[in-house]
C-alpha cells in the first residue's frame, strides 16, 4: 500500500493522535477542556487546531499538493501559538510530531501490505518542508505582533509628552512628520 | 554522526509533560504579559501608599519592610468590611463552572487564568493566614502562607483579569471573580504595586480631569480641531458650549474620544446627533472622562474620581447627565456611584427634553447613556436618517462587558444599529449579550508593552468576528466602550484584518441627514463613500 492510501484509511485515527499530542504541549488541566469541548467558539484554540488539522494532513499526504497549500491552516495554528508561552521551535514542534506519529501507525499496521520505506522517507522530507513554512509563518506573526505595537504606539500620540496634540492636528499646524517623530521619541 | 533511530525508539518520546498541582507551578514572569510598574511619583500624586521603584524582572521587589503585615491586615481589614468578599473566600467548592469561561485562559492555555485558580491564588492565602484549619494543616486545607513569591504571583495574574465578569454569569454560588481581583489589586496597591497604564491616568484625572491628562484649553482646542473636520465632511458649523451654566444636560464621555483614533469619530457623532436635535447642553473642561482607572486601584480612588462628575454637574447646575460610549465608566456608575457619593439629590430625574421620555433606570443615578438616549430619539422618529450612507458597511455589534453585563444594555445597541446600518450581522449567541467575550483589554490593561496578553484574551472574540467576516463579509466591528475602540484595532490587526472598529455614535452621524449640509460624498473620517464620489449625495 502505498503511503497515501494508508493516511487516507488512516485518517481519524491520525488526526486524533495529532490533536492530541498538540493538546498535550499545555498543562494537563487543559489538556482536558481542549480536548472535550468542541464548540467553535467556547474552545477557540481546540477547534482551530482540530479545524486546520486535516488541511494540513491533506496536503502531506498528497505527494502532488505543494506544501505552500497548507498556509492557511499552518497560519491558523502558528498565529494562536506565536503569542502564547512557547519558545519559537516549541510554538512550531507540533508539525513535527506528525512524523513519528505516521510512522507509528505504519509500524502498529499488519505487515501484510506494508508501505514501502522509501515513501516514509518522502513523507519526513514533506515535514521537514512543512516546518520550514510553520517557521516563516511564526516569524509573520511575531513581527505582526510588533508592527501591531508600533501603529499602536503611533497612534497614542498623547503618551508621547505633554502638550502633544493629535498628528493630524499637528499637521494642520504645518508640522512635518519628521517633526513630529521628533517630538513623539520616546521619554 | 549519530544513530538515526528506529521508528519503534520514536514511538517511546512521550510527548506529555509532568503535571505538577498550581501550588508546584512556579510563576514565570514573561516579557509581554505584563505592564510597567507604576512610577511613585504617579502614586505620590493620589497619595496613596508605598510609593516606590522597581522592576518586574528584578528578583527583589523593594517591598516596604512591614508588606507582610501591610497586605494581611489589608485583607483583614476588606473582609470585615466587604461581607462578598469574606463570601467569595469562603464558599467556592471548586465546581469548575467557571474554569473554561474566561478568555485569558481561553487565548492561553494557562490554567492560572481559569477564573476558579486565579482567585485560588489569594484563596489560598487567606486559608493559610486566617483560617484555623489553614493555618494547622496547611497545604491539606489549601493553604499557603503568603511570601514574596506569592506577591508576585498574584500580582502577575491580578494583571491578567480584566474584570470582565464573565465567569461570574456562570458560577452556581454568584461568585463574582471580578471582586476578587479588584481587592486583591486593592491589596497589591497598598505595597505600591500598581501599573503605570492605570497609575499615571489616575493621577492625570486627579489633578487634571482626565485619564489623558489634557488641559481645558487643550481639551476645547482639540474638539474644535474636529468641528473644523465635521465642517470639511458635512459641510456645516457646529459651535458647541463649554463649562455653560444653566444649560439643561451635561454631557462627559471618555477623553479617549477627544484624542484617540478611532474615538474621535464617535465623539464627532455625539457633536453631530446634539446639534440636530438642538439639545441644550454642555460639554465640560473639568468633568473631562468619565472612565474611572481608579476603579482598577481601589474603591476609594473610583469614589474620589467618580465625584467631580457630580461636582461638576452641581457647579453648572444641570438638569441631569448625558454619558458617552464608554465601559467601565457604566459599571462605576449604575453598580457603585450610588454608594460612592449618592444621592444625587441636587439632580432630576431625566427626561428626554425631544421626546419627553421619562428614564426611569437613571432615577437615582440621574445619569443616561448616550445609546439608550438616541434608540428612543429614533424610536420617536426624531433623526433624519438616510442608511443607505451606511451600505457599504457589514457591522456586527461587540457587547462591551460592562454595559452588556454590568447594566444590561443589549437591546439599544442593537436597535440603533439597525436604524442607521442596513447590514447587521450578529456574531454566534454564546458571544454576545451576557456572554459577551472580553476585548481582552479591559480594566486598565490596554497598554502596548503587554501585547500578547492582550492579543490572548481578545482571541475568543476574535474568533468569533472573524467567523461572522468570513461568513457575511462583516467589516465594522461596532461598540460602545472607549477602550474597546482603542484596543480592538491592534487585534483585529492581527487575528482578522479588514475588519475596522467604530463606535455607532459615528454610524449615526454618517447617517444624519443634517440641516444645511453639504453633498456628504465622505464619512466622518474622510473617507469617500462608496458610490457617491462623483454623483454627489444631495
Amino acid at each position: 500500500m502505498n503511503l497515501s492510501e494508508f493516511i487516507k484509511l488512516n485518517r481519524d485515527r491520525i488526526l486524533d493522535a495529532w490533536f492530541l499530542s498538540i493538546a498535550n504541549t499545555y498543562p494537563a488541566e487543559t489538556v482536558k477542556f481542549l480536548t472535550e469541548n468542541r464548540d467553535k467558539f467556547t474552545n477557540p484554540m481546540g477547534s482551530t487546531f482540530r479545524e486546520a488539522l486535516p488541511a494540513i494532513l491533506n496536503v502531506l499526504g498528497g505527494p502532488e499538493e505543494e506544501i505552500a497549500a497548507a498556509s492557511s491552516a499552518v497560519r491558523d495554528i502558528v498565529r494562536v501559538r506565536a503569542i502564547q508561552n512557547f519558545s519559537p521551535s516549541s510554538a512550531v514542534a507540533p508539525f513535527y510530531y506528525i512524523k513519528g506519529l505516521v510512522r507509528k501507525f505504519v509500524c502498529d499496521a499488519t505487515a501484510k501490505d506494508p508501505v514501502p520505506p522509501k515513501e516514509l522517507d518522502a513523507f519526513d522530507a514533506r515535514v521537514n518542508s512543512l516546518l520550514f513554512l510553520a517557521f516563516d509563518i511564526y516569524m509573520e506573526c511575531r513581527e505582526t505582533v510588533w508592527r501591531v505595537k508600533y501603529d499602536e504606539l503611533m497612534k497614542r500620540p498623547f503618551m508621547v509628552r505633554e502638550g502633544v496634540m493629535c498628528p493630524s492636528y499637528l499637521l494642520k499646524k504645518g508640522m512635518s512628520v519628521d517633526d513630529m517623530e521628533k517630538i513623539g521619541g520616546a521619554e | 554522526m549519530a544513530k538515526e533511530p528506529t521508528p519503534k525508539e520514536m514511538q517511546r518520546i512521550d510527548y506529555n509533560p509532568p503535571a505538577p498541582g498550581w501550588m508546584d507551578t512556579p510563576v514565570n514572569i514573561k516579557p509581554g504579559m505584563y505592564c510597567y510598574p507604576a512610577k511613585p511619583e504617579k502614586i505620590m500624586d493620589v497619595d496613596m501608599p508605598n510609593p516606590h521603584k522597581w522592576s518586574v524582572t528584578d528578583e527583589d521587589w523593594h517591598l516596604p519592610a512591614d508588606w507582610k503585615e501591610t497586605f494581611l491586615e489589608g485583607m483583614r481589614d476588606r473582609l470585615n468590611k466587604h461581607r462578598s468578599f469574606k463570601i467569595f473566600m469562603d464558599i467556592c467548592v471548586r465546581c469548575g463552572a467557571c474554569a473554561d469561561k474566561c478568555h485569558f485562559f481561553l487565548g492561553s492555555g494557562d490554567p492560572k487564568n481559569m477564573p476558579v485558580v486565579r482567585a485560588e491564588l489569594l484563596r489560598s492565602v487567606y486559608r493559610g493566614e486566617f483560617t484555623k484549619a489553614g493555618q494547622i494543616l496547611g497545604r491539606l486545607a489549601g493553604g499557603r502562607k503568603l511570601t514574596p513569591e506569592v506577591i508576585k504571583e498574584l500580582w502577575y495574574y491580578f494583571f491578567q483579569c480584566t474584570e470582565c465578569r464573565r465567569c461570574s454569569l456562570f458560577c452556581p454560588y454568584g461568585i463574582d471573580t471580578a471582586e476578587v481581583t479588584i481587592i486583591g489589586r486593592e491589596l497589591l496597591n497598598l505595597l505600591g504595586l500598581n501599573i503605570n497604564w492605570i497609575q499615571e491616568p489616575v493621577s492625570n484625572c486627579y489633578r487634571i480631569g482626565n485619564h489623558l491628562g489634557l488641559q481645558p484649553h487643550t481639551y476645547k482646542g482639540n474638539i474644535e480641531f474636529l468641528l473644523d473636520d465635521i465642517e470639511t465632511y458635512v459641510g456645516i458649523r457646529i459651535n458647541p458650549t463649554f463649562n455653560r451654566k444653566g444649560a439643561e444636560i451635561l454631557f462627559a464621555t471618555p477623553s479617549g474620544d477627544v484624542f484617540a483614533e478611532p474615538g474621535i469619530y464617535t465623539l464627532m457623532g455625539y457633536l453631530m446627533l446634539f446639534e440636530h436635535i438642538g439639545l441644550d447642553y454642555t460639554w465640560s473642561t473639568y468633568a473631562s472622562e468619565t472612565g474611572n482607572f481608579g476603579f482598577f486601584t481601589s474603591l476609594e480612588m473610583a469614589k474620589r474620581l467618580n465625584y467631580k462628575i457630580y461636582a461638576e454637574a452641581k457647579r453648572l447646575g444641570v438638569k441631569w447627565i448625558l454619558g458617552g460610549e464608554c465601559g467601565h465608566m457604566w459599571r462605576v456608575i449604575h453598580q457603585y456611584m450610588d454608594t460612592f457619593n449618592g444621592p444625587a439629590d441636587f439632580l432630576e430625574e431625566p427626561v428626554s427634553p425631544i421626546t419627553g421620555t421619562k428614564f426611569e433606570n437613571a432615577k437615582s443615578t440621574k445619569m443616561v447613556h448616550i445609546t439608550e438616549f438616541t434608540a428612543d430619539l429614533i424610536k420617536h422618529g426624531k433623526l433624519k436618517l438616510d442608511k443607505s450612507r451606511n451600505d457599504h458597511l457589514k457591522v456586527t455589534f461587540h457587547d462591551s462587558c460592562n454595559p452588556a453585563r454590568a447594566m444590561g444594555l443589549l437591546e439599544e445597541p442593537r436597535y440603533v444599529i439597525k436604524n442607521v446600518c442596513n447590514h447587521f450581522y450578529e456574531m454566534p449567541e454564546n458571544t454576545i449579550r451576557e456572554q459577551t467575550f472580553c476585548c481582552g483589554s479591559g480594566s486598565g490593561l490596554n497598554a502596548s508593552e503587554n501585547m500578547e496578553l492582550r492579543l490572548r484574551g481578545g482571541f475568543p472574540r476574535a474568533n468569533a468576528v472573524r467567523y461572522v467576516h468570513e461568513k457575511h463579509g462583516v467589516n465594522v466591528l461596532a461598540n460602545v466602550c472607549a477602550i474597546d475602540r482603542a484596543a480592538l484595532p491592534a487585534l483585529m490587526d492581527y487575528w482578522v484584518p479588514g475588519v475596522a472598529v467604530a463606535g455607532i455614535s459615528e454610524l449615526v452621524a454618517n447617517a444624519l441627514i443634517m440641516e444645511g449640509e453639504g453633498p456628504r460624498t465622505q464619512n466622518l473620517r474622510g473617507e469617500d463613500i462608496p458610490g457617491r464620489e462623483e454623483a454627489g449625495d444631495v
